[in-house]
């Protein structure tokens, strides 16, 4: 497995040590880069998991790479796909917002049949297509908490979506999935994420507090913390 | 398949017809052998062949197995097992229900006028239908129906507070109480003696069912629900699902055989469009009464599309897979746009009329010919003709479509019932033709959010997308058309315009709805003139225009009203009274001059509400404020009003899951101890009193909402 070297972290970035905040919405992206989305990373995967902010921050790491020109393919599978937060954020960094958009290569997912077939069968031609190396997956998880679907095929699914995403992550294919937690999921699919977690090359937590919105990273040498600030989550 | 039949003669007969459903299943060759083998080793009765059949859309054939079932109730094992042990196989046909397939392959439909051949032992030799579910002039069969309904003054017996039980036969009404014992035998004896086809109930899948069951079980008496004494009682339990953005309970179900088992308190269909809409539903749908009953509208028209592919010899996949095409953020912003509003132009207007689109989004997924095979389809591409306005996608001109095809003669279906409805007189045939033009059109109504629904077997985003689409072009050029003719628009949504002209009579309101309807290939309709209407605004902001909120006096009289306490399910009794009170009032003005002089009456209404209120004079029905649960109400996080009702219905044992409605009195709004906030209303007994002034603030909000846009202040409307 591929290890991903943490960069340093600095203004506007607000850390456990609270040497930086991040003052206003375009901060964010910069955040995001120095946390998550750093701009030269190793490929692999990354999972942002906890509370409903990861759809929110995914799709602010969408904006960031597309910004930088990167094209960036999008797979809505929790249906929550803003267009106008990507308008905003765009806006704030003082780019044009259609530039951005045009950047973005969005494909919805509504069942967990949707979204496993999109990961196997259709991103690998869609990267080839569209020359990316940035995939973002909103929600790859959330549909296969769907009770119509019984657990064992959900399972099944579960590990040939997995399968996949390991696959692309060895193919130079940086790969982020946002994934909240489950609110209402049988037993045997409670345990999705933590394998998801466990599989990826970084496994990042996100928890809403007082402050605001924030992301842990536990690695085996040292643990970071970044934050966003409410008053400046509640403006994106 | 078990077939019922009535006879000419009265009599009831229970059939058997030989039905061999099937299944499909394609495979790499070493997965279709190893299905196979196993196939042998079972004891299934099976046969299998290997043919050729399409997908929707598919420009080659797909070779399949096909798995004939000569016992279908092996069905759905041998579906499973499959499914289970060859993941990698594509399935076909496997999880439709089995009376469904039934009425596609025979050609029938739920009580349909038959002629049938029959063996000495009932065995079916031949059955086919002597009417048509496209009739719209059949009579439904003679069925014979007992009532049951709890004797509760709670508005939700499972919430408490229920008494005796009363059975209604005949014109007749008995109430039948005294111990358990006696019940079910009195109520036994009534079934065995009237021998009824239809058991329609309040609240039976949630409570009566279920507890007589219980007590007769334990009791160990007899009690025979069933006709077929062959089989149990079907039990489904209660679950929750969203529809439409909302969390919806569905209270299980307790089916019959042999007898058709009908909740009012669990049935969208009855509750909207009568027994005669259900019937009406589940003959073009071909889905069983008793399902119809309790099933969305959406499994209807599921069914209705699933029908049509059979016929069409198409496979039917088991779980939709195909996603959605990659496109660009942009392109995606300027495609799923949704339906066009106009926000209306706030206040009271005079002389207005009301023009409505019949049925827009199916006629136009038949006019444009829209469904999912047909959008984007590769034979059309470069025809400009085929081109959805605003987007890149087009559609089939070559082929019609699934979805086209099918709505076709639902649409037709419905303009003839409101052509019957235009002519009848008799009240009672009127009552039919109503309810089954309302139940033909809640099918439509589904039929469009059914092409982007995540389990609609044909739906497609694309298509749903280019409905919308065209929508917005089709109500552009209605409102260009409009203005040409010198109207002024008002306000528009999606399919209704509201538009005004100084002198303008309902003639020229029919020779403008005549002129659209020609430029768009679209009917549309005038719903009526208004002598006035107003259009609110928001309560938060009173300068914002709300869509679809106004109050309207047509000139026949009658008032169309959308969007205020009176149209709200969670509105108490007393406020809605006061409104519908205060507007009865205002009605009486023909014009805004008069509608201004009536003001002074209709704040004497309200005024004389609010003393009733503060007299300490409201009743428990005039308060009690009905919720539905948005979450399981052990997941409540705040002291809503709501929740602290729940807690103390969960607390008496009462069971309830997302959806669920309660019923709940504010006692005080503003107690520190929230227990105190509120009283259940199930179950309400001894002392208790009301919080005045949080009902209070519910009457003036009312009333404001109505009158604020013609300068009435809340100092206005103090006693």
């Amino acid at each position: 497995m591929a290890t991903v070297a943490q960069q340093p972290l600095a203004s506007p970035v607000e850390t456990q040590q609270g040497n930086g905040a991040v003052g206003k919405p375009s901060d964010v992206l910069a955040m995001l880069r120095q946390s998550t989305l750093p701009a030269a990373p190793p490929a692999g995967l990354i999972v942002l998991s906890g509370h409903a902010a990861v759809y929110r921050l995914g799709l602010c790491a969408a904006v960031d790479r597309a910004m930088a020109g990167e094209t960036v393919l999008y797979l809505a599978g929790a249906n929550i796909f803003d267009p106008f937060l990507v308008g905003r954020l765009a806006r704030a960094n003082r780019v044009t917002p259609s530039r951005v958009l045009q950047q973005i290569h969005v494909s919805r997912a509504f069942t967990c049949h949707q979204m496993v077939r999109l990961v196997t069968d259709c991103l690998a031609s869609a990267i080839q297509r569209y020359a990316a190396r940035w995939v973002i997956l909103s929600g790859p998880l959330e549909t296969l908490y769907d009770e119509a679907v019984p657990d064992q095929e959900a399972a099944r699914l579960f590990r040939t979506m997995l399968l996949a995403l390991q696959h692309l992550a060895q193919q130079n294919i940086h790969i982020l999935c946002a994934s909240s937690l489950p609110a209402k999921a049988s037993y045997a699919r409670r345990g999705f994420l933590s394998i998801l977690r466990a599989h990826a090359h970084r496994a990042i937590d996100v928890r809403e507090t007082e402050e605001g919105v924030r992301l842990y990273e536990q690695d085996t040498a040292d643990s970071k913390c970044w934050t966003v600030p409410r008053s400046v989550w509640n403006r994106l | 398949m078990v077939v019922w039949l009535l006879g000419e003669d009265g009599r009831r007969l229970r059939a058997v017809d030989p039905f061999v459903p099937t299944l499909y299943l394609a495979a790499p060759p070493p997965l279709l052998d190893y299905a196979l083998q196993l196939l042998q080793r079972g004891s299934w009765r099976i046969s299998t062949r290997r043919v050729e059949r399409y997908e929707l859309g598919a420009l080659q054939p797909t070779a399949v197995l096909e798995i004939a079932v000569d016992a279908p109730a092996q069905f759905s094992q041998i579906a499973h097992r499959l499914i289970q042990a060859c993941p990698g196989a594509q399935f076909f046909h496997v999880d439709i229900s089995l009376p469904q397939r039934y009425f596609y392959d025979r050609q029938l439909f739920p009580l349909a006028r038959c002629e049938a051949e029959l063996t000495s032992a009932r065995l079916v030799r031949t059955i086919h239908t002597l009417d048509s579910p496209w009739d719209t002039d059949y009579v439904a069969p003679p069925l014979t129906i007992m009532e049951l309904s709890p004797d509760s003054p709670s508005p939700n017996p499972n919430h408490g507070g229920c008494g005796a039980l009363v059975v209604r036969i005949d014109g007749e009404e008995r109430v039948l109480e005294g111990d358990s014992a006696a019940l079910i035998h009195r109520l036994d004896t009534l079934l065995t003696r009237h021998n009824p086809d239809i058991l329609l109930t309040d609240w039976g899948d949630s409570f009566l069912l279920p507890r007589l069951m219980a007590i007769a079980e334990r009791l160990r008496l007899p009690l025979t629900l069933n006709r077929d004494e062959q089989r149990p009682v079907g039990t489904k339990k209660p679950h929750s699902y969203f529809s439409y953005g909302r969390i919806v309970s569905h209270a299980g179900a307790r089916t019959l055989s042999g007898r058709l088992h009908l909740d009012r308190h669990n049935s969208f269909a009855l509750t909207e469009t009568g027994l005669a809409g259900l019937i009406e539903q589940a003959r073009v749908a071909k889905v069983d009464l008793q399902q119809m009953a309790r099933t969305t509208t959406g499994t209807g028209i599921t069914s209705m599309q699933l029908e049509t592919a059979c016929r069409d010899g198409l496979l039917i996949p088991h779980r939709k897979q195909e996603p959605e095409s990659f496109r660009s953020a942009l392109d995606l912003l300027q495609t799923d746009q949704g339906g066009l509003v106009f926000a209306p132009i706030l206040g009271y207007h005079e002389q207005v009329g009301e023009l409505d689109f019949s049925s827009m989004y199916p006629s136009i997924m038949v006019r444009f010919n829209i469904s999912p095979e047909t959008v984007n389809c590769r034979c059309c591409r470069y025809d400009p003709a085929a081109r959805v306005p605003e987007l890149s996608h087009h559609t089939c001109r070559r082929r019609e479509g699934l979805v086209p095809r099918t709505l076709a003669p639902l649409l037709d279906k419905r303009a003839r019932y409101k052509r019957l409805l235009a002519a009848a007189t008799n009240p009672a045939a009127r009552t039919v033709l109503d309810q089954r033009q309302t139940a033909l059109k809640w099918l439509l109504v589904v039929s469009f959010g059914y092409l982007g629904y995540k389990n609609a077997r044909f739906g497609r985003i694309e298509a749903h997308e280019s409905v919308t689409a065209y929508s917005r072009d089709i109500l552009l050029q209605a409102k260009e058309t409009a203005e040409r003719q010198g109207y002024r628009l008002l306000h528009a949504i999606v399919d209704s315009l509201w538009l005004q002209k100084p002198g303008a009579a309902r003639e020229d309101y029919d020779s403008l709805a005549r002129m659209i309807t020609e430029q768009t290939g679209l009917a549309i309709n005038v719903e009526g003139i208004y002598r006035w209407i107003g259009f609110l605004p928001s309560r938060v902001n009173p300068r914002m225009p709300v869509p679809n909120q106004f109050v309207g006096l047509f000139d026949h009289g009658g008032m169309k009203i959308r969007g205020i306490e009176l149209r709200r399910s969670d509105a108490p009794l007393l406020v809605k009274r006061a409104q519908a009170e205060m507007l009865r009032c205002l009605s009486e003005a023909r014009t805004l001059a008069e509608f201004q002089e009536r003001i002074p009456a209709a704040l004497k209404v309200i005024r004389a509400y609010r003393r009733h209120l503060h007299d300490g004079h409201a009743t428990v029905e005039e308060l009690a404020i009905a919720k539905s649960l948005s979450r399981d109400p052990q997941t409540y996080r705040h002291q809503t009003l709501s929740m602290i009702a729940a807690q103390e219905l969960l607390a008496r044992g009462v069971l309830l899951q997302a959806g669920d409605s309660i019923h709940y009195i504010i006692t005080d709004a503003e107690a520190p101890y929230p227990p105190d906030r509120v009283r259940a209303v199930a179950g309400l007994g001894g002392t208790w009193s009301y919080d005045a002034a949080a009902y209070d603030a519910l009457l003036c909000k009312a009333a404001l909402a109505v009158l604020r846009p013609l300068g009435v202040t809340p100092a206005d409307l103090d006693v």
